[in-house]
């Protein structure tokens, strides 16, 4: 799964890019405005993030020179939120339009609604860590061939977990990325789905896959 | 302009006029003129000076009764020097170039002022999205990293962001052309919005918030009434008590649908109440939370104005606070031809 990033920000390009990959993306992009088109083009992107700022041409621009030739899907990101540039975007082909500063989170979502409309099969979603593969897809758990299905909730806390491998997550931090998907959740609520997490995770052979640090957080 | 005002300004000249007609009679008794002449005479002046003072007032109340007329009906009244129309009498004439002299210097200190204010706020609005890309950087460094320190920086992240909105939202108030976006939605979507933003400071308050019956759909510009929403909650986060508790809960009525926020925190005290939307109030709770500004109720209270929004507080000290928002209802709006 490639995905295209047309951003003038050197910042915002490389941890878009070093966020996606840890997703399993490929991540190209250019430094050559001029052009950008038809770099973009030429990548075989399966999705183009695209900048409205730009310099030499802005992203409308951009955009219609792709869709001429081009039905490949365009999430245009954007710091200038006004509804006219909503409605452009939209207008010209573009197939999503977020607005700065977004969350990664909702951005990743975006990107994964978009390509599964588009029938382009997501195979490459899945998370693999110390033996534990998630496949954020079918929302399930595998390890040594055997599968167990998550609920939603569980599949957040431990697709958090797992994109930040070996880093302490705090408990606030995995309630509010649950917050972020809709789901307001309190302590006692993150408390049960992570007993239920570990006994799925020991019911296929690794209970204790989910370390907690006492007072800081969880880990994985 | 009364004949009664007007001879009155002009009782200098009346007496005048009496003392020479009493001058001409005594001369004209005197040399022994007959009654009839001298009764001629003293007629003749006065009728000559009658004429000419009529015929001045019916000059003058002709153009005064004109000019408060234009004046009434005109909109921007100071532009009332442009549309005067040059009286045939010398003080009106005069009158009328102080006049278009003083608006032309009023009207071009208005024009500069304005646009001073509209270049101010044009920059705003640029520098509030140029103030985006480093926050969004930041935050996409901070989700690539995540740990407590760095989830640290993500909350001061958010806190400055929410500065931000603020400022665009402050331009936005003041701004007569900036329109909103009226779309349909449910109160669910505008209070999950708003949740998503303050989701970190509510947490770490312990905050939890509780729904009752928010599935009601609405007709609403869905960023400014998210950004509302917030500010309630914000405001929710800062007056705490123990134990924080937001609920949101909605019902409907003939010609509004009502969302009422409320919590469990401080309160306001019945002395401040009324004052809460003012610009810049802060009030007894001001000054024990240096945090508060008096801007977000006042924000608040412009943009539901802007929007046909009704917004209503109540409150009982120690107890809690609510804030209902009346959202118009579609039939009502339909029934309006909007």
């Amino acid at each position: 799964m490639k995905l295209f990033i047309i951003e003038d920000e050197v910042p915002i390009r490389d941890e878009l890019t070093h966020f996606f990959e840890k997703y399993g993306f490929q991540c190209e992009s250019s430094d050559d405005f001029h052009d950008i088109a038809q770099f973009a083009l030429a990548s075989g992107a399966d999705l183009i993030l695209l900048d409205i700022n730009l310099p030499y041409q802005d992203g409308f621009q951009v955009c219609r020179e792709i869709r001429q030739s081009s039905h490949v899907p365009i999430i245009v990101l954007t710091s200038r939120n006004t509804d006219f540039d909503e409605l452009m975007s939209l207008n010209i082909g573009a197939d999503d339009f977020v607005s700065k500063p977004y969350n990664a989170q909702v951005l990743l979502a975006r990107i994964q609604k978009l390509l599964s409309r588009n029938g382009r099969a997501q195979e490459g979603v899945v998370l693999t860590h110390k033996g534990l593969t998630l496949n954020l897809l079918k929302v399930e758990i595998s390890h040594n061939g055997q599968n167990k299905k998550l609920t939603k909730n569980e599949m957040g806390i431990l697709r958090l977990l797992m994109v930040n491998k070996g880093n302490i997550i705090p408990r606030d931090a995995i309630i509010d990325d649950l917050w972020q998907s809709e789901e307001f959740i309190d302590e006692n609520t993150l408390n049960v789905n992570i007993v239920r997490l570990r006994k799925t995770l020991a019911e296929i052979g690794l209970p204790d896959y989910l370390e907690t640090k006492r007072g800081l957080g969880y880990l994985v | 302009m009364k004949v009664k005002d007007y001879a009155a300004d002009h009782i200098f000249s009346f007496l005048c006029l009496a003392v020479s007609g009493l001058l001409v009679f005594a001369l004209l008794w005197l040399i022994e003129t007959p009654m009839v002449f001298i009764f001629f005479v003293e007629s003749t002046m006065l009728t000559a000076y009658l004429c000419a003072f009529l015929y001045d007032y019916w000059r003058r109340r002709n153009y005064y009764t004109q000019l408060w007329k234009i004046l009434d009906r005109l909109e921007e009244k100071t532009l009332i020097g442009e549309i005067l129309v040059c009286p045939d009498f010398l003080d009106g004439q005069i009158l009328d170039e102080i006049l278009r002299r003083c608006n032309k210097y009023q009207n071009d200190r208005l024009a500069d002022a304005e646009q001073n204010s509209q270049e101010y706020r044009e920059y705003l609005d640029s520098w509030v999205h140029e103030i985006k890309t480093p926050i969004t950087s930041a935050r996409l460094i901070v989700e690539n990293h995540i740990n407590p320190i760095t989830l640290r920086i993500d909350d001061e992240l958010c806190r400055i962001d929410g500065f931000v909105e603020q400022v665009l939202y402050y331009a936005r108030s003041t701004a007569v052309e900036k329109d909103f976006k009226v779309e349909k939605t449910t109160l669910q979507a505008l209070v999950n919005s708003a949740l998503k933003t303050y989701s970190k400071p509510l947490i770490q308050a312990g905050g939890r918030p509780v729904f009752c019956g928010l599935d009601i759909p609405v007709c609403a510009d869905t960023k400014s009434c998210s950004f509302i929403i917030g500010q309630i909650i914000s405001n929710s986060i800062k007056y705490r008590t123990e134990d924080l508790q937001v609920s949101f809960s909605a019902y409907e009525e003939q010609d509004a649908v009502r969302l009422i926020v409320s919590d469990n925190g401080i309160g306001i005290s019945p002395a401040d109440l009324p004052r809460v939307f003012d610009k810049g109030f802060t009030g007894d709770n001001g000054r024990g939370y240096s945090k508060s500004t008096g801007i977000g109720l006042y924000l608040c209270k412009k943009l539901c104005g802007k929007m046909n929004i009704g917004i209503t507080i109540q409150s009982e000290l120690g107890q809690g606070t609510a804030v209902t928002l009346s959202f118009p209802r579609e039939s009502y709006l339909q029934e309006a031809g909007l």
